[in-house]
């Protein structure tokens, strides 16, 4: 298994002087093909900072992130945007579902923004993996947070990315549903080969990682 | 910093600031800061509306007052004279208390270069206005002086006309006699028109000279007068109260003339131009009202949560309603004194200078008024109020309805779709699809904006079916029938002191011969020569002997024939066939059929010639046409049944070759140059005069029209705007998992777009026929230039191009708001 992700020095900082807060203060790490961590801290430790920047979603006050051995930071935002979709999936706190679609549509999305085929048994292995089977044709408004949820994992699974980046996917669910979130969550990146980066504060979620990354004001403290 | 900022649009630092508490008020004042977007486009909205409600109740008011107050100058501010009337009849009209101002006029004699000789006392020069007319001296006094145009004066031998020197005109007293001459002092110089006749060519002598020329039997007055105001007299009635005055006092029926001009301004409240003013205000305020409404109901429905919270924290339904109205006229606070500053400038400004122009052509005076009414203007503003308030009552209704849990629970699009929250959906979903997935999911707004905008651009596509159908080349067309020059013959009838300038003389003399013809067809680049007819015909008694009445008598074509009849104003029910099979013949004017005592169904006998042939014609009359310029008519049929042919010619009508135009023009003024009685017109000329007075009309109409297009606009502005600002964090997501920026824009594109289209379809299913039935009804009412129907495709290419080039501006300028924040703050973003 070679290294999937690699951080160099990475930093956020806003404000400038006296002001300056140091989000995520030169961190730096690696991350295995197929490895599943879990990055922990305390509520505005630079957790979700770090993994947005892990992610190309927040760009870097310096520092490098790397995929693979490209720097994703390096092109422009509608090449990264381009690398994003195929090769990072997104599982929001939130869910962050397109309101006005359904859940297959919600979940086929980012094939059709990428202008790629629908791979249909793939797809359907997916929804069945995650059982959705009998929500297709739902609006997200008529689904629960679990069900919800694991739309938002069909969806960031659907264009087989190398990695996928999970910010607190059970923030909103109650434990059991949290729990089934997160075992469908590591049996379908397990299932398809993906690797698996994930927020949390839930301590049982945290154990069931291969690797936990503890951060306290913006510095890594365990790796 | 960046905090502060964040404090700023949220309003909290003010909340925090705020030391007595948060009223209503100043809650309606945070949220319109807060949501600037919507702020500035019920400001502008509201703006605009007041400057058009402005514009337009100006402009109907500044036309009524122009049109009283320069009614008189016109047409002289008497309510009418009783014609031949002699002294007893006008010691009559002075012993009668109905009469308040009494004025006498006489034509005297006519001079060379058609002058018309009068004595007018002061009352009459009052009473027609002539006092504004004198540019220098004063009118005669005594003995023979006189007062009269430079140039006719010119005309008469005078270098340079001055008060004090003497002039010698050529006059006679009646047809019959020649000319002799007599040496006058000029008194006074008045202003004169250029291309008028008659009475612009008037010469005032003194009543001393009056008197002394004509004896007391012979002197004939028009006696012109105004009614005192306890006469009940109104635009219905005054013809009738006038001839049972005329009655009265001894004047016969026939010799009354009412001034109808004056009167229908001065009598006539412009009831008419009231309503066409009110019904375009109607529609504009209608569609403000629309506009605005949406604006809001979007507005609201985004922030339906944030009402909840008040309502939540115990406001009353009153109170929620309080806080919608005053969000709502705080806005009107600022739009409506702009606009109505912005409209009365440009009202003023405008009218006075489209009265300037419209001066130039009244050089008997012209009052250019002022079209601000202030008391008008302040009824305006309070209808603009009037408007606003009615946009705001169901968003109003609505807030003060919110629950407050339901409101806390809202979120947006899910509203009542718990049980109806399936969609078919598609296998693929793109750009595209996601696109008209938004779109569908709020049915309800989308349609609102189509519809609001569709029905304001509906106003545009009726005007544009009208305005674009003023058809300038048909209008040119009632002067110059066909071809490119027109030449005309120029007679008198009845001129007994110079017999060769009448019809009969001309005619033998045959102007425009065969050899004329031949020589016109002979120009380089002349390609079609064709002509009209003309008799002389005099009237046979019942005996069938020859009278004093003489006339002219065009022969028409069935072509020009149904020309007349388009023109409209025509009197009698008659067809071509109908007066071709059993002869019969047309007055020429409508208006002079009482004068000459002509009624439809009358049975005349003519004696018609060619100046070589004569025929006879016993036909019965059959109706009038509106305007013919020749007293009688008879059709071509009925011409050659008569036995005449091809000559003599009153009209030709050359056609060239395109480009030729100029030497061809030149080629016919070096034929005419040596020939007598004969007018050459061109159409290019008459299309320049017709475009003139055209183009203004349809720049006040696309004006207007075109800043409902712009208030109808604004409607998807906001539609759009609200539409982005909700959907941020949906985009940062959308970004998140792979959409570019390019297929960002495309997607607002595509929304945009599918308002344009969508509006301009209502616009034109609405519009088109409503626009198709206004020109009906302008053609068959004779409006300007109205002939054939076409599709107005430049003024609707132009709407098309107006809505869909600011549609790609503004999804362009949202895309743009939207790339600035990082799709992390996007994501985060929380309404």
């Amino acid at each position: 298994m070679g290294v999937i992700l690699q951080a160099e020095a990475l930093c956020k900082f806003y404000g400038t002087g006296t002001q300056q807060v140091k989000a995520v203060n030169c961190v730096d790490l690696e991350i295995m093909q197929g490895e599943f961590v879990a990055i922990v801290g305390k509520s505005g430790s630079g957790k979700s900072t770090l993994l947005h920047m892990l992610g190309g979603l927040d760009r870097p006050t310096s520092g490098h992130v790397r995929i693979r051995g490209v720097d994703i930071y390096r092109p422009g935002e509608d090449a990264r945007t381009v690398f994003r979709r195929r090769k990072i999936g997104f599982v929001f706190q939130a869910y962050n579902l397109v309101s006005s679609i359904n859940v297959w549509e919600n979940i086929v999305l980012p094939l059709g923004l990428d202008g790629k085929k629908i791979d249909e048994p793939y797809v359907e292995e997916l929804i069945d993996t995650l059982g959705l089977r009998e929500r297709l044709y739902h609006l997200p408004c008529a689904l629960s947070g679990g069900q919800q949820q694991r739309v938002a994992i069909a969806r960031a699974l659907v264009t087989r990315p190398d990695i996928v980046f999970a910010d607190e996917p059970t923030g909103n669910l109650d434990s059991r549903t949290s729990d089934e979130v997160v075992t469908l969550l590591k049996a379908s990146a397990q299932k398809f080969g993906q690797t698996l980066v994930i927020i949390t504060h839930d301590e049982d979620i945290a154990q069931m990682a291969d690797r936990t990354i503890l951060l306290e004001d913006g510095e890594v403290v365990r790796l | 910093m960046k905090k502060e900022r964040e404090q700023k649009r949220t309003g909290e630092g003010k909340l925090r600031r705020n030391r007595h508490g948060m009223t209503i008020g100043r809650l309606a004042l945070c949220n319109d800061k807060n949501d600037r977007t919507r702020s500035i486009l019920v400001m502008v909205t509201v703006c605009l509306t007041t400057l058009l409600l402005v514009l337009i109740a100006s402009y109907g008011y500044g036309m009524l007052r122009s049109q009283k107050v320069n009614a008189g100058l016109a047409s002289g501010s008497h309510y009418g004279y009783f014609k031949k009337a002699g002294e007893k009849q006008i010691e009559q009209m002075r012993l009668r208390s109905e009469f308040d101002q009494i004025g006498r006029m006489a034509l005297m004699a006519l001079t060379q270069q058609d002058g018309a000789m009068y004595y007018a006392d002061e009352t009459a020069l009052l009473l027609n206005n002539m006092e504004n007319r004198l540019i220098e001296g004063h009118y005669p006094e005594e003995g023979n002086e006189i007062a009269a145009g430079a140039s006719f004066l010119k005309l008469c031998g005078m270098k340079e006309p001055k008060v004090g020197d003497t002039v010698t005109l050529q006059r006679r007293f009646d047809m019959e006699t020649p000319y002799e001459e007599e040496t006058y002092t000029v008194s006074g110089i008045i202003r004169e028109n250029e291309v008028g006749s008659g009475i612009y060519r008037a010469v005032f002598v003194s009543e001393e000279y009056y008197e002394s020329v004509v004896l007391p039997q012979e002197r004939e007055y028009n006696v012109c007068f105004t009614l005192q105001p306890s006469v009940q007299i109104n635009t219905d009635n005054a013809e009738e109260v006038i001839r049972e005055l005329a009655s009265l006092v001894g004047v016969e029926e026939k010799d009354v003339k009412v001034n109808n001009d004056y009167l229908r301004w001065s009598l006539y409240p412009g009831t008419e131009l009231i309503v066409g003013c009110v019904l375009i205000s109607g529609c504009i305020v209608l569609f403000s009202v629309l506009v605005i409404y949406n604006i809001f109901q979007v507005g609201i429905v985004r922030r339906i949560q944030e009402y909840g919270k008040i309502r939540a924290l115990g406001a009353s339904k009153k109170q929620m309603r309080q806080l919608i109205q005053t969000e709502g006229m705080v806005l009107a606070a600022v739009g409506i004194p702009v606009g109505t500053v912005l409209g009365t400038v440009s009202a003023k400004l405008s009218f006075e200078y489209l009265m300037r122009l419209e001066g130039i052509y009244r050089p008997q005076g012209f009052c250019i008024v002022s079209p601000i009414c202030p008391p008008l203007i302040f009824l305006v503003v309070l209808f603009c109020l009037f408007t606003v308030w009615i946009a705001l009552r169901r968003p109003m209704r609505l807030v003060a309805a919110v629950s407050p849990i339901e409101a806390v629970r809202y979120q947006e699009g899910s509203a009542g779709k718990k049980e109806q929250g399936v969609r078919r959906g598609k296998r693929k979903m793109g750009v595209a699809g996601l696109t008209f997935a938004s779109l569908s999911a709020n049915k309800k707004r989308t349609a609102m904006t189509i519809v609001t905008m569709g029905l304001s651009c509906t106003l545009f596509v009726v005007l544009a079916n009208l305005a674009g159908n003023i058809d300038m080349e048909y209008d040119a067309r009632k002067t110059v029938e066909y071809g490119d020059f027109q030449i005309e013959i120029e007679y008198s009838i009845g001129d007994k002191a110079y017999p060769e300038e009448n019809l009969d003389a001309i005619l033998r003399e045959d102007p425009i011969d065969a050899a004329l013809l031949e020589d016109l067809r002979a120009i380089d680049g002349v390609k079609e020569v064709s002509t009209q007819n003309i008799l002389y015909a005099q009237l046979l008694d019942a005996e069938g002997n020859v009278t004093e009445k003489d006339y002219s008598v065009l022969v028409l074509d069935q072509d020009l024939f149904e020309r007349e009849l388009e023109a409209g104003g025509y009197a009698g029910e008659f067809s071509y066939e109908s007066v071709s099979k059993e002869p019969q013949i047309l007055w020429g004017a409508v208006y002079f059929m009482d004068d000459e005592g002509v009624a439809v169904g009358d049975e005349k006998r003519l004696l018609l010639t060619d100046g070589i042939r004569q025929a006879q014609l016993q036909a019965r009359v059959a109706g009038a046409f509106g305007m013919l310029g020749a007293d009688w008519a008879i059709t071509e049929e009925v011409y050659r049944r008569l036995g005449f042919e091809d000559s003599p010619v009153s009209k030709v009508w050359v056609t060239c070759e395109e480009g030729k135009e100029k030497s061809v023009e030149a080629g016919i003024r070096e034929l005419l140059l040596e020939k007598e009685h004969l007018e050459l017109e061109t159409y290019e000329d008459a299309l320049e005069v017709s475009r003139m007075s055209m183009e203004l009309l349809k720049l006040i109409v696309y004006l207007l029209s075109g800043m409902v297009a712009v208030i109808s606009f604004l409607n998807m502005a906001n539609t759009l705007v609200v539409s982005a600002v909700t959907r941020r964090q949906e985009f940062g997501v959308l970004q998140a998992i792979g959409m570019t920026s390019r297929q960002l824009n495309a997607s607002l594109q595509g929304e945009g777009l599918i308002f344009t289209l969508g509006t301009l379809a209502v616009a034109m299913l609405v519009g088109i026929p409503c626009g198709y039935g206004l020109f009906r009804y302008g053609k068959a009412e004779h409006m300007f230039g109205l002939n054939q129907y076409h599709f107005p495709v430049t003024e609707l290419a132009a709407l098309v191009l107006f809505l869909v080039l600011f549609q790609i501006l503004l999804s362009f300028l949202l895309t743009r708001s939207v790339r600035r924040e990082s799709v992390i703050e996007r994501i985060r973003y929380r309404e």
